[in-house]
């Protein structure tokens, strides 16, 4: 076991990295453990990535091209129907804010005298108000799935 | 511009088109991605096989970084500062895969050997160079993640100290002795795994 770093080290590293390890520097090698223990690590690895290199089945570099632009025009577009729908929804938050804060009162009277008027039974007020909550988070639903 | 601006919110496409205009200005073109890929792809799927373990990860996490990579569209000073952005990429998404994959088992790198899923060797010795590369596999795969990646960049990369502080996120400093550290446990498990292996 070394217990500190061999000043040689970078030079073996060197050596190790043109697979040529001169006389003088195995002989050097023979009496240093910490320079035995970087060439069994250091050189088992180079070996190693040289075989990598070689296997490596790597894409051509047009395909990956190709590849990561029609990914990002697909992120660009679903960027681009989020705020769409965003500014959409503010869109009508604020409208309906505004008509609700000038005509609100007689609006609520109106309504209110309208369904008096329609006479609809109770379930199918019950379900055209279903129908005008669920519309909208259906609609929501349907351009996220797209 | 003004009118581009003025109608580009109803038409989706005119949006994409913008947004891909406001973004190329700072991005790649193809010429000079194709010149970096071809340096950097072969050293990167090695760096990922080998400290992921598994090939299959590798090739997906090496598209991924890629494309990160590219969509980041961040300027670079020279081309080592580039390519030690894309090891960072690589780097966490391998991070990020592995906290994903916590909770499952760990395929051991024996079991993938047994399977034939690990590189075929070549050299004057077949036999031993597959051996010490099964054995080099079997040590990596009982360090840990951060000790494979010093390992690796260090030796097998020639990054310097402060490049692998960069693309690992951790202080210059701390390099030498997690290095140190980490090459004698790898020198121990090389010396150690023939002999478990011979039982």
């Amino acid at each position: 076991m070394t217990t500190d770093r061999c000043p040689r080290e970078e030079e073996l590293l060197d050596a190790l990295g043109r697979a040529f390890v001169g006389a003088e520097l195995e002989t050097h090698l023979a009496s240093c453990p910490s320079c035995t223990e970087l060439r069994a690590v250091a050189g088992a690895l180079l070996d190693d990535r040289a075989a990598a290199m070689m296997e490596a089945p790597i894409p051509s570099a047009g395909t990956m091209w190709w590849r990561m632009r029609v990914r990002h025009r697909h992120e660009a577009q679903a960027t681009a129907r989020r705020s769409l729908l965003i500014g959409q929804a503010a869109t009508l938050i604020i409208a309906i804010t505004l008509v609700i804060s000038y005509f609100g009162t007689d609006l609520a009277v109106s309504v209110r005298h309208v369904i008096d008027t329609v006479r609809v039974s109770t379930p199918l007020l019950l379900a055209l108000a279903t129908w005008v909550l669920l519309a909208p988070i259906a609609g929501w639903v349907l351009i996220r799935q797209k | 511009m003004i009118d581009e601006m003025r109608f580009a919110f109803l038409l989706p496409n005119a949006m994409v088109e913008s947004r891909e205009l406001d973004n190329s200005r700072s991005m790649m073109d193809e010429e000079e991605f194709r010149a970096f890929y071809e340096r950097t792809a072969r050293p990167l799927w090695s760096y990922l096989s080998r400290i992921t373990g598994d090939r299959q990860q590798a090739d997906d996490i090496l598209q991924e970084a890629y494309y990160r990579f590219y969509r980041a569209g961040a300027r670079h000073e020279d081309e080592t500062h580039r390519r030690n952005s894309l090891f960072q990429i690589a780097t966490n998404l391998v991070r990020d895969a592995a906290r994903r994959a916590k909770h499952h088992e760990d395929v051991p790198l024996e079991e993938e050997s047994a399977g034939g899923t690990l590189p075929v060797s070549h050299g004057p010795t077949p036999e031993r160079q597959a051996e010490v590369r099964t054995d080099l596999a079997r040590a990596m795969n009982k360090l840990e993640p951060v000790q494979r990646e010093l390992l690796w960049l260090a030796y097998a990369q020639g990054a310097s100290h402060e490049e692998i502080a960069g693309i690992l996120g951790l202080r210059a400093v701390s390099i030498r002795t997690l290095l140190l550290r980490a090459r004698r446990k790898m020198a121990d498990l090389l010396t150690a795994v023939p002999q478990e292996a011979r039982r």
